[in-house]
């Protein structure tokens, strides 16, 4: 579980505030999704999702993988890593923190070997 | 007058008989490894499954087979033992690349940085034992033993994976991995060093040790 509380309370507001970061976080939570899919399920234009998909990026809640679709074109699909924000309110200021989904090398071997089997 | 003999350098003929049949059925093996690791990334598409695919044909098939085909086409001891740990360290590099970094695996630098140490592994051996007092067999050791480190460690990392996620196939792999490299240099260094057996008897011992590695590797590769 990685965490970090460099964050401020002001950016978590500012994300969450949006409804296409709360829908793209929600919907890639569950499986990974390139960015037209994710305009579809937003019903939003791609400059959009891009724009909001930097951003999460940025902020390392979002992490991408090639892909190879059936034509032989690479395209970028996108998951959630942030599972969970805590803003914890003490001696006068909040901290921040937030954990991710984190893969070690024993995770990536086992998920790649399957994906190769 | 006489009828000419057979003669078999090295070993009776019972034990070069079944030298062949283990030269061939290693081969075999390792061709339909590569063919199913090749069909398992086509069937991904994914550029990290590829440098798992690439890693795993490069750590387990490809070093056996040179074991084979470069001492039959009269290449020295020496330079198939430098050509083989060479390909063997640049699979586990892959391996280890694929799985330590993102997935966005496959590029010119990994490419270029294998190629490079691969080439410094194969080079050294040659430069020390004509530049030093260092011997053939104490130089196919010395570099043995590092892929042996490496293979062990990758094969650590597959079985870990096989107590997370209790995946049959990933225990497998380990044991694989574990007998392809470690196995392998143990095998070779044994019958360099401590117990030096006729030429036939030695590759025997060495191509059996390989041959359960791959098999145990395609096991993992087709089970369920």
């Amino acid at each position: 579980m990685g965490e970090d509380t460099d964050m401020a309370a002001k950016t978590v507001g500012e994300l969450l505030e949006d409804e296409y970061t709360r829908v793209i976080l929600a919907e890639t939570s569950t499986e990974a999704l390139s960015a037209t899919e994710l305009a579809q399920r937003c019903e939003a234009s791609s400059p959009t999702i891009y724009r909001r998909l930097n951003r999460l990026q940025e902020l390392d809640m979002v992490e991408e993988e090639q892909t190879l679709d059936p034509d032989g074109h690479h395209y970028r699909r996108f998951s959630a890593r942030l599972e969970r924000i805590t803003i914890e309110l003490s001696d006068g200021g909040y901290e921040v923190s937030v954990d991710r989904t984190t893969e070690d090398a024993v995770d990536r071997f086992t998920e790649l070997y399957e994906g190769l089997r | 007058m006489t009828v000419p003999e057979l003669t078999v350098e090295g070993g009776s003929t019972v034990g070069v008989v079944i030298a062949i049949v283990l030269a061939v059925s290693i081969i075999a093996l390792s061709a339909w490894i590569a063919f199913v690791a090749y069909r398992g990334y086509q069937q991904s598409g994914e550029r990290s499954v590829l440098a798992i695919a690439i890693g795993i044909t490069l750590t387990a098939t490809v070093p056996t087979i040179v074991r084979i085909a470069l001492p039959t086409a009269g290449v020295s001891s020496l330079i198939t033992t430098a050509a083989a740990v060479a390909l063997q360290f640049a699979g586990l590099v892959v391996i280890l690349y694929a799985i330590y970094t993102r997935p966005q695996a496959v590029n010119t630098r990994l490419v270029v940085g294998t190629t490079a140490g691969s080439l410094i592994v194969f080079a050294a051996p040659l430069t020390a034992v004509q530049l030093t007092a260092i011997g053939p067999s104490t130089a196919m050791t010395a570099i043995g033993a590092i892929t042996a480190l490496l293979g062990g460690f990758v094969a650590v990392q597959a079985y870990r994976g096989y107590r997370r996620y209790d995946r049959r196939p990933m225990l497998l792999l380990a044991i694989g991995l574990t007998l392809l490299t470690v196995g392998s240099f143990i095998a070779i260094t044994t019958v360099e060093w401590v117990l030096p057996v006729s030429d036939a008897a030695a590759v025997s011992t060495v191509w059996t040790v390989e041959l359960f590695g791959l098999l145990a590797i395609l096991l993992s590769l087709r089970s369920e």
